[in-house]
């Protein structure tokens, strides 16, 4: 009898997990393959035309980097709270927040300050709110402990609303049509861009937070702290850290950091406030940072690719007049497949013989 | 033969391993290994941990497939694949961690996994829990929540779960690591009533003492193969640690220092301490408690008598109700963790895995967790990598820790790597208090050796040392002044002199002497 086993792995490198990543999403794009095959696509036309598309033109980096900008940003504010095993499912109601704020400085202040007065305030502004947003399943957690999973979500519903109720209400621009947007912001309140493309400013901010977050977890004595407490948190209370003083502190950066990927959107593309203006870009970040395993840096690298696979199912949709649940469904399979391939992480697939 | 009794060395032989091998990734933990076991015996396995002790019971349970080699049951060949398979063979494992459903009662803990009708008769099957309960003086109360029992009890139940399902050949695996000394002493009564019953029984020890009182026979392994195999008879403590490590660990058992002949000032003293526990009961009531630079002051008590709620209030955790709390003749309103810290408090955390580390992080990165203020650590304001290793490096050669290197995860260590690597921790800031809560529980003689030796020295340097303890042949090694607590009161405190170990029995089930 031969028997198939698993043995658990004595040392997983990094480069086996990033391996055994790589072909989870391997196996991904075979098993989106199917369903492409499906609905009458053939898939490497249609992985082919991606590839050639988006990797292999100007147009489709300049998209690529563009969407990369909220999935960094959302992905580290999810990352960041879960270095304290720390769900914050609410990243999207963080980047409404966002957005509100710098739109309502961009409002009020955006035509008498200049642009090196009035992005700085924005960025401040959107920082702030999602932190307050935030801090409210961020104290409850650490007062009362109350799962966040639950109040962060929720919140989302809350400030989505709130956004409609702006829309419909105070903050229409009269001159709309009646469409539910605020008028355009002025210039000093709109994200430089990188030369005549339409990257905007985000890209840095999102990076640098990227690498701030990264420097202070491994280098700070706060850091530290969040290390210990995400690892253990009785190894915590017994070296006295304010368990609720860092969880609400890390609650609060996660929410501050969504809140800049909300005025990224606002001010950096679409200029104004509108509805919809995020595909779901909140809970897309808790998938890149799911798929960074919660590392600062690997942030970058999953938030490139889930740029890819929105980019390229966009495309898909275009050409192949595919509804948009396709990029859901790809974004699903990777998650799954991702998650799935976890246990190849720990454990090696081993043929055993026994008998006599 | 002329003698009609069978005695256990004619006896028949029940089970027998040859040459039995388990293998995992980058270990051999059973190496070739030959065992019998006769019936009524009480075959013991003594070994340090990592031995392979518990793969070699597991394997015997069916819980692992051996590699090689082959088990005998009644000499007839077997082979499990699963526990299952033992069971029904007659085999069954009291394991070291209870596997019971903590909200359920004793009877349903029982019957769980076990063929019953598809309407259970509840009343029938409490009565065979009580019969063979009376059979074995194994007594405790059907109907109660094993949350309601206290650890002894909890055994009872694991030991009825074999024995309810037709065991008789039962594995205890180091059944009185948990146990106070009068439930050690009920747990010997049990076993000595199954063996009558001609149950056969393989014991995991490594307590000396219980190993040679009550063993037939004797097998050490080590490095996962059989060093020898000795009757009870033609050997003794000595040759059986011997045996068991080399000569190293003779010479590494500890001698009491003498006593610290300076005038010794109080460093803790503790007037009528109260405190509650996490439910708001009160856990502590009027404690009064001295301890001396220079002296060990051990604390005995049957575990969750209010130890826990102490060591957090001398610690800094657990914020006092009443009393004053003096240190070095200071009184302390609410000390954080961090005062005491300060204040050179080293504290060795009764529950090392949940308090004492952070198990994914660097063996380096630990020595960091209650001095991460330390300037030592940073480069300006910043953490330092590379003096954060090199300090790992210095206290692991210092303390030997045994690991690949100081950046491996300290929680895949052995519990006695893990012990010292909190040890050495918590005594290398400047240091007046050391605060040991159970620092050798469930450590092998080696690490037990090394522990106690670097308290001794503690004290000798002139620390105050508490020890909070269970196990009474550490308090009397140890201690210069007994304390013992009971129901969060202390009802008695003597030098050690005037101690023995029955009057601080009775005063450990709350009898005032």
């Amino acid at each position: 009898m031969i028997y198939l086993t698993l043995e658990k792995r004595l040392n997983f490198s990094t480069w086996t997990r990033i391996g055994i990543s790589i072909a989870a999403v391997g196996i991904a794009l075979i098993i989106g393959g199917i369903f492409l095959f499906a609905v009458g696509v053939n898939p490497l036309t249609a992985y082919g035309m991606v590839w050639n598309q988006v990797f292999m033109d100007y147009w489709g980096w300049q998209d690529l980097m563009v969407k990369m900008i909220p999935f960094l940003l959302t992905g580290i504010a999810v990352a960041v709270a879960a270095q304290m095993k720390i769900w914050n499912i609410g990243a999207e109601g963080q980047l409404y927040l966002g957005a509100v704020a710098a739109t309502w400085t961009a409002l009020q202040w955006g035509d008498a300050l200049s642009g090196w007065v009035m992005i700085p305030v924005m960025i401040l502004a959107a920082m702030f709110s999602g932190a307050m947003w935030a801090a409210v399943p961020g104290f409850l957690r650490a007062q009362f402990g109350v799962n966040e999973i639950i109040t962060t979500l929720l919140l989302n519903y809350v400030a989505i609303s709130w956004v409609d109720y702006l829309l419909y209400g105070p903050w229409r621009d009269p001159g709309s049509n009646n469409f539910p947007v605020t008028r355009e912001f002025s210039e000093s309140a709109q994200l430089p861009l990188f030369g005549d493309s339409s990257v905007h400013l985000g890209l840095i901010l999102g990076l640098v937070a990227i690498l701030i977050v990264y420097f202070i977890l491994e280098k700070t004595k706060i850091g530290y702290q969040i290390r210990v407490a995400g690892d253990n948190l009785f190894a915590a209370q017994y070296s006295g850290f304010n368990i609720k003083w860092l969880t609400l502190a890390i609650v609060m950066v996660s929410g501050a950091l969504a809140g800049i990927a909300g005025m990224g959107e606002v001010a950096g593309i679409h200029f104004r406030l509108k509805q919809n203006f995020s595909i779901n870009y909140g809970y897309t970040g808790i998938i890149v940072a799911w798929l960074a395993r919660n590392h600062p840096l690997a942030v970058i690298v999953t938030a490139f690719f889930m740029a890819s696979v929105f980019v390229g199912g966009e495309l898909m949709q275009l050409e192949f007049r595919l509804p948009i649940a396709m990029v859901y469904l790809f974004e699903g399979i990777i998650l799954f497949s991702v998650l799935g391939s976890e246990i190849f992480a720990e454990y090696k697939l081993k043929f055993k013989k026994v008998g006599n | 033969m002329q003698d009609e009794e069978i005695s256990p060395t004619q006896a028949a032989i029940v089970l027998e391993l040859q040459n039995v091998s388990k293998v995992f990734p980058g270990v051999i933990a059973n190496d070739h290994v030959n065992f019998t076991l006769r019936q009524g015996e009480i075959h013991t396995i003594l070994g340090e941990n990592g031995a392979g002790k518990s793969t070699l019971m597991n394997v015997i349970a069916g819980l692992y497939p051996p590699d090689g080699g082959d088990i005998f049951i009644d000499k007839k060949k077997v082979r499990f694949t699963n526990p299952r398979q033992a069971i029904l063979h007659g085999i069954g494992m009291v394991h070291q961690h209870f596997m019971l459903v903590r909200n359920h009662t004793v009877t349903e803990n029982i019957i769980l996994g076990t063929p019953q009708p598809p309407v259970l008769d509840l009343k029938r099957v409490n009565q065979v829990i009580q019969e063979l309960g009376d059979k074995y003086g194994l007594t405790v109360s059907p109907d109660k929540k094993i949350q309601e029992l206290s650890v002894g009890e909890q055994q009872r139940v694991e030991i009825l779960k074999v024995l309810y399902r037709g065991a008789k050949i039962l594995i205890l695996d180091e059944p009185t690591a948990v146990l106070t000394p009068q439930e050690s002493e009920a747990l010997y009564k049990i076993i000595e009533n199954m063996v009558a019953e001609e149950h056969s029984i393989i014991f995991i020890s490594h307590k000396m003492k219980e190993v040679i009182s009550l063993s037939d026979r004797i097998t050490v392994l080590s490095r996962g193969k059989v060093l020898a195999t000795l009757d009870k008879e033609k050997t003794n403590a000595k040759e059986l640690a011997k045996i068991m490590m080399g000569d190293e660990a003779v010479r590494a058992m500890p001698v009491s220092a003498s006593s610290h002949s300076k005038a010794m000032e109080v460093v803790v003293r503790m007037e009528k301490i109260c405190a509650d526990d996490d439910r708001g009961h009160q856990a502590l009531k009027d404690i009064d408690l001295e301890i001396r630079s220079g002296q060990i002051v051990g604390l005995a008590g049957v575990s969750g008598n209010g130890q826990a709620q102490l060591a957090e209030v001398l610690s800094g955790i657990r914020a006092i109700t009443a009393g004053n709390y003096y240190y070095c003749g200071e009184s302390l309103q609410h000390p954080t963790v961090n005062d005491m810290i300060i204040r050179g408090l080293g504290y060795i955390p009764e529950d090392r895995k949940k308090f004492g580390i952070a198990g994914h992080l660097s063996i380096a990165n630990n020595f960091l967790l209650r001095d991460h203020k330390n300037p030592d650590f940073y480069n300006q304001q910043f953490l330092s990598a590379h003096k954060v290793n090199e300090y790992g490096r210095v206290k692991m050669e210092e303390f030997d820790i045994r690991a690949a290197s100081e950046k491996m995860q300290v929680g895949l260590l052995s519990g006695g790597n893990i012990q010292k690597t909190i040890l050495a921790r918590e005594s290398s800031r400047p240091l007046k208090f050391l605060l040991a809560s159970q620092p050798i529980r469930g450590l092998d003689v080696n690490a037990t050796a090394f522990i106690q030796q670097t308290i001794l020295k503690a004290k000798s340097e002139g620390l105050a040392v508490l020890l909070i303890t269970e196990d009474l042949d550490e308090l009397f090694l140890m201690s210069d002044h007994i304390y013992v607590i009971c129901r969060g009161e202390i009802v008695g405190h003597m030098p050690k002199k005037e101690a023995s170990t029955e009057r601080i029995g009775l005063m450990m089930t709350g009898m005032k002497t």
